[in-house]
């Protein structure tokens, strides 16, 4: 008699050979026990069989006794399929991002390329988009290059006017940028040369109807911007579309932001016959003991977006977030309905509903961000949303209390079912509130480390709750009711 | 008649140590065993079984060999290790301190005043 003392690691075929050996002498065994208990051989049988149950079942059973840990994650197909499209689309998310982000070429419409310009500051590890000044001027310089070179940022100022004063956004630029940039112009002019710094503003559509009501007087009213009295020159048309939403435009003034130090966003328009690929990256001589780097920008007709936006088409926009939302709603259903009793109440679990809640949110973020942006825009005091300080707080306080809801909802003893619901409300509203967030608040490098995060997370949660749902789930019902009939017990 | 209930989650594999406590047993064997001594009560699936016991030896709480029972039929029999032992002792200890701990709550009575 020799002893298995060692059990198989993995689920070989001779095992379940073994098994099925091991079956037919139960059965062999438990009809001579009813047949000794006067029942005859077919009836013997039949109760032998129906007693054990499905073989299918209990050879599946077994072999999952002997399948290492990270096979659950390939058992569980139905989760995991979830799982890799939600990964899938964070991922195609990020690649969107990062080829849109200066590395696709586009060209404007009159085919010559814009260039955003990056320039890495001495103990910077990164180049950055943000750069000052001085940049600007010395790119200005290289008429051999350029031919056109314009420089812009944003600033929360108090305005007031014919109007009740509040907080906006205002966009300053170059004086040339309008020009350069081909902002249509519908009252009014743009800036001239020789008002760099000067108090003169346009207005964009938006303020212009707020404030306005579209009336073509609104050109030489005074409006005053933090103090000082600004007289509108002209209008920016509707076309044009900021990469934040702002009220007003106005002209930088060159002296003071060289001074100040300030950060801008340099932008380049190359001459005709150079071709990027000829000047990867452009030396200025180590002005202001920078290098510069150049790469082609996007979404330039006209200067709004400094990285666009995926799915910018509508109706992709909205396939991208039904099938985020359905893979969301599946990943609380699916474990429901296939381990009706495991009940996820186990700290992993709850660590894993806010991974996967976090997650999706960050990843839905820059796909729903244009339409929360466009939401929160008609919705604020202010048409153009400038001052959001206190939303962002508002909802940053939401997000906490949708997750403390998340987390007690987990921790309740709910039926699945409406585990599941309530889960998918609060996961669906904290995803809708962090992209707010994330409009807001990432830019650039953050939001692909948010994504890259997200996706890593993902695949953590998903491991946490196969390994829990498995955990908790028995290997074979043996409720009374459940699918395996249980034969009579004989006399 | 009797009243059948299926068995508390976790109570099988500490059933199926004590059971094999006893003495070397095949499967059917096992079953017979806890079929009789609670009178029918427990309502083991016999399928589940087989996944409960290949899980303790893989464990190391029980071991395997072929052999040929009282009938004549050629069976797997399944031994308490060491390990199993030790194990049974311990979740011994568990379950009387949980089915105690239950009795007194449920030995509770209204306060008469």
């Amino acid at each position: 008699m020799s002893v298995d003392s060692s059990a198989p690691r993995e689920p070989s075929t001779e095992h379940l050979q073994e098994l099925d050996e091991e079956l037919r002498a139960h059965l062999e065994l438990a009809q001579d026990f009813y047949r000794a208990r006067g029942l005859d051989n077919e009836t013997a049988e039949r109760v032998a069989r129906e007693r054990l149950g499905d073989p299918a079942r209990i050879r599946d059973a077994v072999r999952r006794v002997y399948l290492p840990r990270w096979a659950i994650l390939i058992r569980g197909g139905g989760r995991t399929v979830v799982a890799a499209a939600v990964i899938a689309l964070l991922v195609a998310n990020l690649a969107v991002l990062w080829a849109l982000h200066g590395r696709a070429p586009r060209t404007v419409a009159d085919g010559q390329p814009w260039l955003t310009v990056w320039s890495q500051p001495d103990g910077q590890t990164r180049p950055s988009t943000l750069s000052t000044y001085s940049v600007y001027d010395r790119l200005g310089e290289r008429v051999d290059l350029f031919s056109a070179v314009s420089a812009s940022r944003y600033e929360t100022r108090a305005v007031g006017g014919p109007f009740p004063a509040e907080r906006i956004r205002l966009k300053y630029v170059s004086v040339e940028a309008p020009r350069l940039l081909g902002w249509p112009i519908v009252e009014g002019r743009r800036f001239r040369v020789d008002e760099e710094g000067a108090p003169v503003v346009l207005l964009t559509d938006a303020s212009w109807e707020r404030w306005f009501d579209r009336a073509p007087s609104a050109v030489g009213s005074s409006i005053d911007v933090a103090g000082t009295t600004h007289r509108v020159v002209g209008v920016v048309g509707r076309s044009v579309d900021f990469f934040y939403p702002s009220g007003l435009v106005v002209p930088l003034d060159g002296a003071a932001e060289r001074a100040a130090g300030a950060r801008l966003l340099v932008t380049a328009r190359l001459r005709d016959r150079v071709r990027l690929s000829a000047h990867p990256s452009i030396d200025l001589e180590g002005a202001d003991g920078r290098s510069l780097l150049a790469s082609p920008t996007l979404e330039f007709t006209p200067l709004s977006h400094t990285f666009a936006r995926p799915f910018a088409s509508g109706a992709w926009r909205l396939v991208a977030v039904l099938a985020l939302l359905a893979a969301s709603a599946l990943s609380f259903v699916w474990p429901a309905r296939a381990h009706p009793d495991a009940r996820p109440s186990r700290p992993a679990s709850r660590a894993s509903a806010l991974l996967f809640t976090g997650g999706v949110g960050v990843g839905l973020a820059p796909i729903l961000a244009p339409w929360v942006g466009d939401a929160v825009a008609g919705a604020s005091t202010s048409a153009f949303a400038i001052a959001v300080d206190a939303p962002v707080i508002a909802t940053a306080a939401l997000a906490v209390v949708c997750l403390v809801g998340l987390i007690e909802t987990s921790r309740a003893n709910l039926t699945p079912r409406v585990r599941s619901a309530l889960g998918l409300g609060l996961q669906l509203t904290t995803a809708a509130i962090v992209l707010v967030l994330a409009e807001e608040a990432t830019s650039g490098h953050v939001a692909w480390a948010l994504l890259a995060a997200a996706s890593i997370l993902l695949l953590i949660e998903h491991a946490a709750a196969c390994w829990t749902v498995t955990r908790l789930s028995r290997p074979l019902d043996t409720r009374p009711g459940s699918t395996v009939r249980h034969a009579p017990r004989p006399r | 008649m009797t009243r059948r209930m299926p068995l508390l989650r976790g109570t099988l594999d500490l059933l199926i140590l004590k059971t094999l406590s006893l003495a070397p047993n095949h499967g059917f064997g096992i079953v017979r065993i806890l079929d009789e001594s609670t009178e029918g009560v427990f309502f083991v699936e016999e399928g589940s079984l087989y996944p409960a016991l290949h899980r303790l030896q893989k464990k190391g709480l029980v071991q395997s060999t072929w052999g040929v029972s009282e009938a004549g039929r050629r069976a797997k029999f399944y031994e308490l290790t060491k390990p199993g032992l030790d194990a049974l002792r311990a979740e011994t200890d568990d379950w009387s301190l949980v089915s105690a701990s239950v009795a007194k709550v449920l030995a509770l009575r209204p306060d008469p005043a």
